[in-house]
């Protein structure tokens, strides 16, 4: 079995990047430094013109074409001294290059930057598999979860609420190995695995691991901690009701949250064969984060016994899961995709084998 | 069915499949289509029953074999299109088992998502709509089968001439004009891009059939030396066959947008290919073919007249005499071959025989026949100037009446080819194959997809002996063309010449660069070079191109109908042709001379393609879907003109400047172009929002704002949503938490009552003035809560709240209390620096569980009173415990316990569950 790699996407970030003027370019057509266009609404930045390539005149009409909607020339920081040099502006000129006053957050976050850096260095390769195959053996998910963390304090303070919010949300709270914690490092770097690597998505998918069971504390205690096969049917539909509850909460307290958040929460319990619930929804229906963390929750839900009343290793579960063993309370519907993820999250091989040879 | 095309997009989709459906859904109106997303397989072929031709999109691949599988006979009997696309390459044998089923075509995933757009247009573009037909039927067809039937046009003016004496001049007048004005429209229809190079490349096209032919004739003299030579030529075609898939490639993504108009209808019948394709028994295709020609001859003879109604009104200006003559022939049309053989026999005796008999073989072919024979003879008629009313009713007759000769003409052709095939093994095992698989490349130019291509460019590779599925695939169009290797492989060699270099520059927009020489070449004769090519493609791609083939013949032929009278326009035409064989015989030579060099190279090249598609190539440049709706833009929209014009054409030549790094300038464009419809509203919906709510630290440059977040209580709820996943914390430890939060976040004290409705009294469950710790308490908050809860009346008062109130003495002074309302709001301003007391009252429904009493000394803050409610909201799920129905009952009696762990503080709570299992312990002594 293949074991995926965490995609380690470097990417330039605003800090790599000032912005200048189209009249800092001076008639230049030739420039040794490479240009970028930023991209207000996306806040990407766009490499424009490698260096030492003409800036031809359809490429100007184009240019002036993305400065008027809003777009800016960036260049590349460590070309700095290039790029005053060969139009022969002085720094002062540029005022995006004048030092400023960091925010905090900002401040926190290129620390963070450098800590990861540090971190890559010091475990060149993190697997999910294998470390999520070792912590299940240890029952001790630190290094998930540290891991998880690291990566997720490097969201840029800058993005969106939701990136902010999930940026507030892992300093405060991921960092404890228990059980909310499992699941949203799981989940995160489960997302990661199946190629979702956008900022946006991936807060969605720590956000809404966070508060997905928010509803919990709009139903009762007992209700809520008693695993769910245990429940009579009437409290059964109370229990469930958490979803419900829980994105009522999540409106009315008017979270600055994305609206896929908001969707997380409501339908981490729908699966694709339209047997889950709240709404019964159906495949493509159901928002695929939701079922990601429905799916990773409902691991951890089996194992815990907070679905049967008895704890079960993860190993087992997924062998269940592989074989499509119709355990009483185990899930399988979250779309091949997924559930292709999941069987594979541990290797059972040998566990299978020692079954058919037992 | 109205006049829209329907399109079927079966779920689930894929990443890829659903952004195609985005894009499709935003050029729906413009392109005509109607989009249905249709889950259901019932549903699916009910639908396909009632709509007819359609064009399905699946993502899933199990679904599409069931979904094939079960519908097999309407999808081919509606011809509906199918497309699979797949993230991974179906391996060639299931793929020819999905093809068998009735697939159209599977696009990988990971190809750049202009072709998945394009693919689709073209399918969508063969898709008949009733009305489509009924209502632009004349227009369309003439501008679709105009230059098919021109010809006709041609030799039924001809035939007037000879036949009608009386009316000659007239008639011929008349199609002078008419043609005249066909000949504008044509070059019109062509496109922007083929503008004003149609001319040339008509004639060189068509010269450059001729000169193949006049080679033919000395190849056919020299019988002995030429089998050798057409070895050689066999050789060479294996490696044109690579080319040939380059030009498929090249067809689909540069000619198509000029061709697609003229497709239209003939498209179907290219389509018709891949499907009929499937079965293995050589008689079936037989059969298949012959139903086939029948099937798309048929329309495309209504068509004929349609357009000789419609379009030539000349010549129903012609004596009804003529028009009967016409029909008569139509009718007598066995009589033709011998019409056309003894025109044919005035030029050269027995090698013209031959040529005959190829030429019927090239009969199944489709137009080439026609064409063929007619560049022959009008090299003939260079001399016999009589003859050419013959060769003009040969060619009407051959195309009009090929319904009928079919069945001749394709049991001769099968008795030839078996015979030929004997001698094709005999001299080369592989020579057919090669043949085969070249015709059939070119046959499905247009239509077959990549990746078939590729895999049978695979298949030929490893191993020679094709698999029959193959061999029977493709044989649909090989009948002729098996035979007539001779003539064609000549051609097929230029042609592959040009592709080749054609192709050239095609890779290298890919970036892959290319040899220096090939390079050359590209410059040199580039642009000419690939208009030609398409031509030639074209042609050699048969009837899907035919109305291209039957314009540049009309054009010619207009042209010499321009020039009064037959000896002057040949004249004329033989100058042209002379040339036109001169600017081949120049291309040749280079592409001969590059040809050793090439043969080495294209494996490599073809490798290279190949790897290009297959490998990832493609996934490495920058397709980006965006792409796609510039395209649209381009096509449809017109939007911004100087940018997207500035922009479109950056895109194509950039490439070629960055060399190893490509920026895509399209995505850019479209980026940028977003910005200033609806995304740039999102841009300032976001900032309108920060000026709301959210604290946003304004820096300079204006790029980048941190967003800080009102988290809202969220961690709190997350640490209550982890006490309730532990089991051992205790209801107490809850309060405490939610206490705190409050103190610490919001400067508040808070004391929790629970409500016995038994009792109909409110017991004090958390206080923070008695339990909090001292650091957050100071005693002489503790002093005032001694004094403040003797005022029972207050307390009682707050207690029969049932909404969130306030209560601020500084407002009420003369002992007013606000009853149960919350206007105004106890988080207005008003009482940001007053003494507030808040209840909270927590009710389910129409039951009492208690309630919180929140004392702010220092005021509320208005921004807070959200995160505030939400605090005291997470309580909920203690007060709700303490509700007697709520009292969890497991089925399983051992967990009980573990319901009864989780609240030991409460008395009544225990004795129910004592009770409950009291009495599954009398039971079970029971």
């Amino acid at each position: 079995m293949e074991e995926k790699r965490l995609a380690k996407v470097k990417m330039k970030n605003e800090y790599d990047f000032f912005i200048i003027e189209k009249t800092h370019l001076k008639e230049n057509k030739i420039f040794p430094f490479q240009l970028y266009v930023f991209n207000p609404v996306s806040k990407t930045y766009t490499m424009f013109l490698n260096g030492n390539r003409p800036l031809t005149n359809e490429l100007n009409q184009f240019l002036d074409f993305l400065l008027s909607r809003g777009g800016k020339i960036a260049i590349l920081k460590k070309q700095r001294r290039t790029f005053l040099t060969a139009v022969n502006v002085s720094a002062s000129e540029i005022p995006s290059l004048k030092e400023r006053e960091l925010h905090p957050l900002e401040k926190e976050r290129i620390m963070n930057l450098k800590f990861k850096e540090m971190y890559d260095e010091k475990n060149p390769s993190f697997s999910l598999q294998s470390e999520f195959e070792k912590a299940c053996e240890t029952d001790n998910f630190e290094r998930i979860i540290e891991y998880a963390r690291i990566e997720i304090l490097t969201f840029s303070v800058t993005h969106s609420a939701t990136v902010s919010l999930a940026l507030h949300i892992a300093k405060n709270n991921l960092e404890k190995d228990n059980y909310l914690n499992r699941i949203v490092a799981t989940a995160y770097l489960m997302a990661k695995n199946l190629n979702i690597l956008d900022p946006d998505a991936l807060a969605d998918i720590v956000c809404g691991a966070y508060l997905a069971h928010i509803g919990l504390s709009q139903i009762p205690l007992g209700i809520a901690r008693t695993h769910y096969l245990g429940l009579p049917e009437k409290e059964k539909s109370l229990y469930q009701k958490h979803t419900i509850l829980g994105h009522h909460l999540i409106k009315k307290s008017q979270l600055n949250i994305s609206d896929r958040c908001k969707r997380i929460i409501l339908e981490h319990h729908e699966r694709v064969s339209g047997d889950g619930y709240p709404s019964m929804k159906y495949n493509e229906s159901i928002d695929s984060f939701a079922l990601i963390i429905g799916a990773v929750s409902h691991l951890f839900e089996y194992s815990t016994g907070r679905i049967t009343g008895t704890k079960q290793s993860m190993k087992s579960i997924i062998v269940s899961m592989k074989s499509k063993s119709f355990l009483p309370g185990l899930e399988f519907d979250f779309g091949d995709k997924l559930y292709e993820c999941i069987i594979t999250l541990i290797n059972t091989e040998q566990i299978e084998e020692k079954n058919k040879a037992a | 069915m109205e006049n829209k095309k329907q399109l079927v997009i079966i779920p689930p989709m894929s990443e890829a499949l659903r952004k195609l459906n985005e894009v499709l859904d935003g050029i729906a109106n413009d392109e005509n289509i109607e989009i249905s997303i249709i889950d259901d397989l019932k549903e699916l072929s009910q639908f396909l029953a009632t709509t007819g031709q359609c064009l399905i999109l699946v993502s899933n691949a199990k679904k599409c074999a069931t979904f094939l599988q079960d519908n097999k006979a309407t999808l081919l009997k509606h011809h509906c299109k199918t497309i699979l696309f797949t993230p991974k390459e179906i391996p060639a044998k299931t793929l020819i088992k999905f093809t068998k089923v009735g697939l159209t075509e599977s696009i990988l995933e990971s190809a750049p998502p202009k072709t998945f757009l394009y693919k689709v247009k073209l399918l969508l573009r063969s898709i008949k709509t009733i009305t489509q037909t009924e209502e632009k039927g004349r227009e369309v067809i003439k501008s679709s089968l105009d230059n098919a039937n021109q010809p006709k046009a041609e030799e039924k003016v001809i035939t007037q001439t000879n036949d009608g004496e009386a009316s000659e001049e007239n008639a011929e007048e008349i199609s002078y004009k008419k043609k005249r004005q066909e000949g504008e429209e044509n070059t019109i229809d062509y496109g922007a891009n083929l503008k004003g190079k149609v001319k040339p490349q008509e004639e060189s096209i068509d010269t450059h059939w001729k000169s193949n032919r006049k080679k033919d004739e000395v190849q056919l003299e020299e019988s002995e030396e030429e089998k050798e030579l057409e070895d050689k030529i066999v050789d060479n075609n294996i490696d044109m066959y690579y080319r040939n898939k380059k030009v498929n490639i090249e067809m689909e993504l540069e000619e198509a947008p000029a061709q697609l108009k003229k497709k239209n209808d003939d498209d179907d019948f290219v389509e018709d290919a891949p499907k009929k394709k499937k079965s293995n028994d050589l008689e079936e295709i037989e059969e298949l073919l012959r139903q086939k020609k029948l099937s798309n001859d048929l329309p495309e003879e209504d068509d004929g007249y349609g357009v000789l109604g419609d379009d030539n009104v000349s010549l129903d200006l012609i004596p009804a005499e003529n028009k009967k003559k016409k029909r008569e022939e139509e009718y007598t049309e066995e009589e033709q071959p011998l019409a056309k053989s003894a025109s044919l026999d005035l030029v050269s005796g027995e090698e013209e025989k031959k040529r005959k008999n190829q030429e019927d073989a090239v009969d199944l072919g489709g137009h080439y026949k026609g064409k063929i024979t007619k560049q022959e003879e009008l090299e003939a008629d260079e001399e016999i100037a009589l003859e050419k009313p013959k060769y003009d009713n040969t060619e009407l007759t051959s195309k009009e009446k090929s319904l009928d000769l079919i069945f001749e003409e394709a049991a001769e052709a099968l008795a030839k080819k078996r015979a030929n095939e004997e001698y094709v093994e005999s001299k080369d095992p592989h020579e057919g194959e090669v043949d085969k698989i070249d015709t059939n490349l070119f046959g499905d130019a247009g239509t077959v997809d990549k990746i078939k291509t590729r895999m049978e460019g695979r298949f030929q590779k490893e191993d020679k002996s094709l698999p029959s599925e193959e061999e029977t695939s493709d044989a649909e169009s090989d009948y002729g063309d098996l035979y007539d290797n001779e003539t064609k492989d000549l051609a097929k060699k230029e042609k592959d010449k040009h592709d080749d270099e054609d192709t050239a520059p095609k890779l290298e927009r890919n970036s892959i660069s290319l040899d220096e020489e090939e390079e050359e070449k590209e410059l040199t004769k580039d642009t000419k070079l690939k208009l030609l090519d398409g031509k030639d493609n074209k042609k050699g791609t048969s009837e899907e191109e035919y109305p291209e083939d039957k314009e540049k013949e009309l054009k010619k032929s207009s042209n010499l109908d321009l020039i009064d009278g037959d000896l002057s326009h040949k004249a004329k035409n033989k100058t042209e042709e002379e040339e036109d064989q001169g600017l081949k015989k120049l291309d040749k030579i280079e592409a001969i001379g590059d040809k050793k060099s090439k043969e080495k190279n294209h494996n490599a090249a073809v490798d290279k393609i190949d790897t290009y598609y297959r490998g990832g190539e493609s996934k490495k440049t920058n397709h980006s879907w965006d792409n796609l709706v510039d395209k649209n833009n381009d096509l449809d929209l017109g939007l911004i003109p100087g940018a997207k014009k500035s922009a479109g054409t950056l895109g194509k030549g950039e490439n070629k400047d960055l060399g190893e790094i490509t920026i895509d300038y399209k995505k850019l464009k479209e980026e940028f172009d977003a910005i200033s419809k609806g995304e740039a509203i999102q841009s300032t919906s976001i900032t309108q929002k920060n000026a709301n709510g959210e604290l946003i630290n304004d820096e300079d440059e204006g790029s980048f704002k941190v967003i800080e977040i009102d988290p809202r209580s969220i961690d709190l709820a997350i640490r209550i949503q982890n006490s309730i996943f532990q089991k051992d914390i205790k209801d107490k430890s809850m309060y405490v938490m939610i206490a705190e939060e409050l103190m610490n976040n919001y400067k508040c004290q808070c004391v929790f009552y629970n409500y016995k409705t038994s009792e109909n009294k409110y017991t004090e469950v958390y206080n923070s003035y008695v339990d909090a710790p001292d650091t957050l308490v100071t005693i002489a908050q503790k002093e005032w809560w001694n004094d403040y809860k003797k005022d029972t009346t207050l307390l009682q008062n707050f207690q029969s709240k049932s909404m969130t109130t306030w209560r601020c003495p500084e407002i009420s002074n003369n002992g007013e209390i606000w009853e149960d309302v919350e206007l105004p709001s106890w988080a207005e301003n008003e009482l940001k620096n007053k003494f507030v007391e808040l209840i909270f009252p927590y009710f389910d429904g129409l039951d009492k569980m208690g309630m919180a009493l929140v004392f702010f000394p220092e005021g509320i803050n208005p921004a807070q009173h959200q995160s505030i409610l939400m605090t005291l909201e997470l309580g909920r799920t203690l007060y709700l415990d303490k509700i007697e129905r709520y009292q969890v009952k497991t089925i399983d009696p051992r967990l009980n316990e573990v319901a009864q762990n989780s609240d030991d503080t409460d008395v009544q709570k225990k004795n129910v569950l004592g009770f409950i299992s009291g009495l599954f312990g009398r039971k079970k002594t029971g």
